[in-house]
């Protein structure tokens, strides 16, 4: 069974499409993911935060974890690199850096003056 | 209903015509459950004779005109309910529970651990527990971006504070809170930006957290700005700041 990932398109989340989660990676259930491995945050009103995590060990799953990487760029989220632990750091990424521990997809396009 | 009888008022007569004699200043009221309630404020004597317990040597006995254990009953509290039941019977006993007096050294005791207690009360609202298996992920993310110190902070206050590259301390709350920009400790506004969509309170957070932390200028573009609000006057509690013997020596007059 492929996975899925929901990604608004406009303003509101009426619209989403799926883009698919590559077969080597596989969507976090725990709390904490395991050791060596970096996470995808993907925030979407229908999952609210999908965790996709990919082993930094295995080339295979960093490949695909790129290749998702690219997808959701290419459908307008914004990749952000945030520091865990506390760091309080946040840097937009430019391309896939497969030691990154945490990076989040912002729905940039959804947030508005309430 | 409320009967406040003059002082002086010495026979209180109820619709049943039955009635009651009382020094003065007394308080009637009926209550929901049709019964006439006197609340005696101050009694020495009572002309009707009937069985009461006494509250100080918790002993029943009969309460006469003249007598010496009515005086002594009323002799601390002064604040006693007689009942009137549905059978024509009158009953007492104190108004409020009556406790035992405090020893002195218990009541010291209370005061310097009150002194040791935070003189601030804090107004904040601690983050509650919930069931949402989106709202708890998004908490798990959260807590990983804090750290478990400043995770514990957030669930204790209710707001994460984070500090800009413009050296701004931003509060940002879960949800549709407004974001409150902190300048050297003064707020000077309020910035109100909001994820469209059935969003989990966290996960508006987090969003904020990150645009805040990655540009400052572009987060508050998008904001709709209020004014600063008001700065909070801390809520202190009042102490006795008088030294620990001095209120000592007053307690002791006073016991």
């Amino acid at each position: 069974m492929t996975n899925f990932v929901d990604v608004p398109v406009f303003d509101g989340c009426v619209l989403t499409i799926q883009v698919p989660i590559p077969e080597p990676l596989r969507v976090l259930d725990g709390a904490v993911p395991p050791p060596k491995h970096g996470v995808l945050h993907i925030m979407n009103p229908k999952d609210g935060d999908k965790r996709v995590v990919w082993d930094s060990d295995s080339l295979a799953e960093i490949r695909a974890a790129k290749e998702m990487f690219d997808r959701l760029v290419k459908e307008g989220l914004e990749p952000y690199r945030v520091g865990v632990g506390g760091k309080a750091s946040v840097k937009k990424m430019e391309e896939f850096d497969p030691m990154a521990e945490q990076v989040i997809f912002m729905p940039r396009k959804l947030a508005g003056g309430g | 209903m409320y009967y406040i009888p003059t002082a002086g008022t010495s026979t209180i007569t109820y619709s049943d015509n039955m009635s009651l004699t009382y020094p003065s200043k007394g308080i009637i009221y009926n209550d929901d459950n049709n019964k006439y309630i006197k609340k005696i404020i101050n009694c020495t004597t009572a002309a009707s004779s009937y069985k009461s317990y006494c509250a100080s040597c918790a002993t029943t006995s009969s309460w006469d005109d003249d007598s010496s254990c009515c005086s002594r009953y009323f002799m601390k509290s002064k604040d006693y309910v007689i009942l009137k039941d549905g059978w024509g019977g009158y009953n007492t006993w104190p108004a409020a529970p009556v406790m035992p007096p405090v020893p002195l050294s218990d009541r010291f005791h209370q005061i310097i651990q009150s002194r040791q207690a935070p003189l601030f009360i804090p107004s904040r609202t601690p983050i509650k527990a919930v069931a949402e298996e989106r709202e708890m992920r998004a908490r798990q993310t959260l807590r990983r971006i804090l750290g478990d110190d400043g995770f514990q902070r957030f669930l204790r206050n209710g707001f994460v504070s984070v500090r800009a590259n413009s050296g701004k301390v931003y509060q940002i709350y879960p949800g549709h809170g407004m974001t409150v920009v902190y300048d050297r400790g003064t707020p000077i506004e309020k910035l109100c930006v909001v994820l469209r969509g059935d969003f989990t309170p966290t996960d508006s957070l987090i969003t904020r957290y990150v645009m805040i932390l990655h540009d400052e200028a572009d987060f508050r573009a998008l904001a709709n700005v209020w004014t600063a609000p008001a700065k909070r006057v801390p809520n202190f509690r009042q102490l006795d700041t008088r030294p620990l013997t001095q209120i000592f020596q007053s307690l002791k007059a006073a016991a």
